[in-house]
């Protein structure tokens, strides 16, 4: 279990470090991907199977629709050209740097509580209860809100958009 | 050393042939199909599935070219053949270097239909693709799967018609081959057997009838087809491209159909095809639809090359 | 991982009964063609992330497997199933787009945009068809689905959420008329440049993704195990047989569908519908 754990970290910072190092964009965003992966692993083998599986399915996701616009508004369609992934070198480094400063001391400086109670018999529903608990109904009305507004959107940009009065009418 | 030999053998009695056809090679083609069909082999989409490629009639040399280019990129063990050498496929065993040809995709950009400054990548369609009219290619810019231009170019023609007074077996061709673009194989094999039969002087009356029936009742390739590649009396007025052209692709279609039914019937009036005009429609029609769309445009128009000659 | 084995030879089925239907040579005298074959690449392929294109693919397909359930017993004994489902079929998006992508070649690449599309038009509906029938039985868990439907299926009393989850299990497998990223109008598409043993990986995990699909529909939507006479594990078999089947036969129906159209008919009509249906049923199982 250690182990794993072990290496699943590292992995992760190894594959987050080659985002950096590979020279297609193609490359950079599996890279990342397989960081995702791993920090999902890493909740699965914390126990929290729900967590950890959903980080695997909308990494996927979400690495892949942003492989789509990348490679959409870039100058090289299938990385005809090998290109930097770097911009900005110096206030990146200083921003990153600070960032993961103010993390470990957070993690350093807070007094972490002790452990109470075991693990609950089904960590996906209490999941659910922690985050949403007496707002589920306005969760859920908004989440639908969310959905149909997305949709809403798309439909009508495309109508008289990009692909025109298309002839499926 | 025994096993893989018998494995080799095993998967020799079934190639799956890269079937490639000049403007003249109609016949032959047919033919192939015939024999494919009656050995239960399958056709390939691309060269790089087999290292079996048939060459149906007698291509130029630029044509000749492309199909080199084809060969050279294709696996092995591999067999290059005639049309009537489907029994006779003897793999050529021996290892090779890949040619390694640094041929980079070209790139660049220019504006899209939103006015976004967006690549452009040239690709050629055809001469070397199946079910593609024998001989034609279309230089495509597209943005995306979008084509934003198209110019077409007769990369080999003449030969004279195969289809002179087989009008009903030409459309039937047609309509196999727009089939299998459309992604419906069942339908476009029937349509092939149909084809067949009409060519030996078979009677295909009622299962023609059933086909007709299958393919306009079809409500998602009526969904798939309808309001694409709309061809404008107007614009079919200024290319010299008959009347009947003007529409979609369902409605080429549908023409099609009934112009097999009237053919049959003895009904059908004989009136030359232009097909150069044909071609010279396609780049206006393809300009603005997806590669998808492109494929159904020129397989509802299907040109047939070998009617034109040289001079133009 | 008798279940696992039993998905293969149930791609293994399925690819033979697709040969049978379509008259041409069966599976494993296409898979000794393809082992003899060279294998090829073209020119600046980007080589390690198509290879991880074409593995990963079965491999998804195995992964998911180790959560089907024959009778009451998967090979993975997982309480959120259905989620780990979900994620291991949307592993194919990134397996098609690299195998596309990686070979170098406009039409490939053009397949493997095509099957993004196409996850982005079925992927919202299908999530709907699988919550739904997880809310009915108020479980995450594939086996607890299937043993919660006594004798009414879901599938008969939730028919619009068993409808949109066999169209999007045909989608997941780019099958039939969902085949567009391997659309034979761009040659073979994502799958294009693939020679020799890579297209065989490729194409056994094509088939293992529809079986996986085929199978988990039964205890999703046709009461697991249930049915009389037979042991439970037989029955589930038996179920995943004739849904399998049913996909594969597809292919036969309809053209392809293009996501230009079919997007706008999954986000307008498919939507609402299964979200309708999802209330539906929650108001009858709040009740």
């Amino acid at each position: 279990m250690t182990v794993l754990f072990w290496v699943l970290a590292v992995a992760a910072v190894a594959s987050g470090a080659a985002v950096f190092a590979v020279g297609s964009m193609a490359r950079a965003t599996f890279a990342l991907l397989a960081s995702f992966l791993c920090v999902g692993g890493e909740l699965l083998l914390a126990g929290l199977h729900y967590l950890g599986v959903l980080v695997v399915l909308m990494m996927i996701m979400e690495m892949l629709v942003m492989a789509v616009f990348m490679v959409m508004y870039m100058m090289n369609p299938a990385g005809l050209m090998p290109m930097s992934m770097v911009h900005n070198r110096r206030g990146a480094l200083a921003v990153a740097g600070g960032t993961f400063a103010v993390l470990v001391a957070g993690i350093v400086a807070i007094p972490w509580p002790a452990r109470r109670g075991g693990p609950p018999h089904d960590p996906a529903f209490a999941l659910g209860q922690a985050i949403m608990g007496p707002k589920m109904l306005v969760m859920m009305v908004i989440g639908i809100a969310i959905l149909a507004t997305m949709i809403a959107t798309v439909v009508l940009a495309t109508r008289t958009g990009r692909y025109g009065e298309d002839g499926a009418r | 050393m025994g096993v893989r030999e018998r494995v080799r053998e095993f998967a020799e009695r079934s190639p799956r042939p890269f079937v490639v056809s000049a403007a003249d090679g109609t016949g032959d083609r047919l033919a192939v199909e015939a024999g494919l069909r009656a050995r239960r082999w399958r056709p390939a989409l691309s060269p790089a599935e087999t290292g079996v490629l048939v060459v149906c009639g007698r291509p130029g040399a630029a044509l000749a070219e492309a199909i080199d280019v084809v060969w050279s990129a294709m696996p092995g063990p591999r067999a290059r053949i005639r049309p009537d050498a489907l029994d006779e496929i003897e793999p050529d065993r021996t290892r090779r270097d890949a040619g390694s040809s640094d041929d980079v995709g070209m790139a660049d950009r220019a504006d899209d239909r939103d006015g976004l400054r967006l690549d452009v990548l040239h690709v050629p369609l055809g001469p070397v693709l199946p079910d593609w009219p024998a001989g034609l290619r279309l230089d495509l810019a597209l943005q995306g799967d979008v084509v934003q231009s198209a110019e077409a170019v007769m990369v080999d023609t003449g030969g004279g018609s195969f289809w002179t007074g087989r009008e009903a077996a030409r459309r039937l061709d047609g309509v196999a081959r727009l089939l299998r673009v459309a992604g419906w194989d069942g339908a476009a094999r029937r349509a092939a057997v149909l084809r067949d039969d009409l060519l030996d002087g078979r009677q295909v009356g009622s299962r023609l009838e059933a086909f007709e029936r299958t393919i306009r009742r079809s409500r998602p390739l009526r969904w798939m087809t309808k309001g694409v590649g709309v061809l404008t009396p107007e614009a079919a007025e200024r290319h010299g491209v008959p009347a009947r052209y003007v529409g979609d692709v369902a409605d080429r279609l549908d023409g099609w159909l009934r112009r097999i039914r009237l053919e049959l019937d003895g009904a059908g009036t004989p009136d030359g095809d232009r097909d150069e005009a044909l071609v010279s429609v396609l780049p206006g029609l393809v300009t603005g639809a997806d590669l998808a769309q492109a494929r159904l445009i020129v397989a509802s128009l299907d040109p047939d090359l070998a009617v034109v000659t040289a001079d133009g | 991982m008798v279940e696992v084995l039993l998905l293969g030879a149930l791609a293994v089925a399925a690819a033979s009964l697709d040969a049978a239907l379509d008259g041409g040579p069966g599976p494993f005298r296409q898979a000794a063609r393809l082992l003899v074959m060279e294998r090829r690449m073209t020119p600046r392929a980007d080589r390690p992330l198509t290879r991880i294109g074409v593995v990963s693919l079965p491999v998804a397909a195995a992964l998911a497997a180790l959560v089907v359930p024959f009778g009451g017993h998967a090979a993975l004994d997982s309480r959120v199933g259905v989620v780990w489902f979900n994620a291991m079929e949307v592993v194919a998006w990134g397996s098609v787009w690299l195998a596309g992508w990686g070979v170098n070649s406009a039409f490939a690449l053009v397949g493997g945009y095509r099957f993004i599309a196409q996850g982005l038009a079925y992927e919202l509906p299908h999530m709907f068809a699988l919550m739904t029938a997880a809310l009915a039985a108020h479980s995450l868990d594939l086996r607890v689905i299937g043993a919660a439907q006594g004798g009414l299926w879901f599938g008969v009393w939730m028919p619009v959420a068993f409808a949109v989850y066999l169209l999007s299990a045909l989608a997941m497998a780019f099958w039939g008329p969902f085949g567009a990223p391997l659309g034979a109008d761009i040659a073979g598409g994502a799958a294009l440049e693939l020679s020799g043993p890579d297209r065989l990986v490729f194409l056994a995990g094509r088939y293992g993704l529809l079986a996986v699909a085929s199978a988990v529909a039964v205890p999703l939507f046709l009461g697991g195990g249930d049915g009389p006479l037979l042991p439970a594990w037989l029955w589930s078999a038996v179920k995943a047989c004739a849904v399998l089947a049913l996909l594969v036969w597809t292919r036969r129906w309809s053209p392809v569908l293009r996501m230009d159209r079919f997007v706008q008919a999954a986000w307008t009509v498919l939507i609402p519908a299964v979200l309708l249906q999802m209330l539906v049923v929650a108001v009858v199982v709040v009740d």
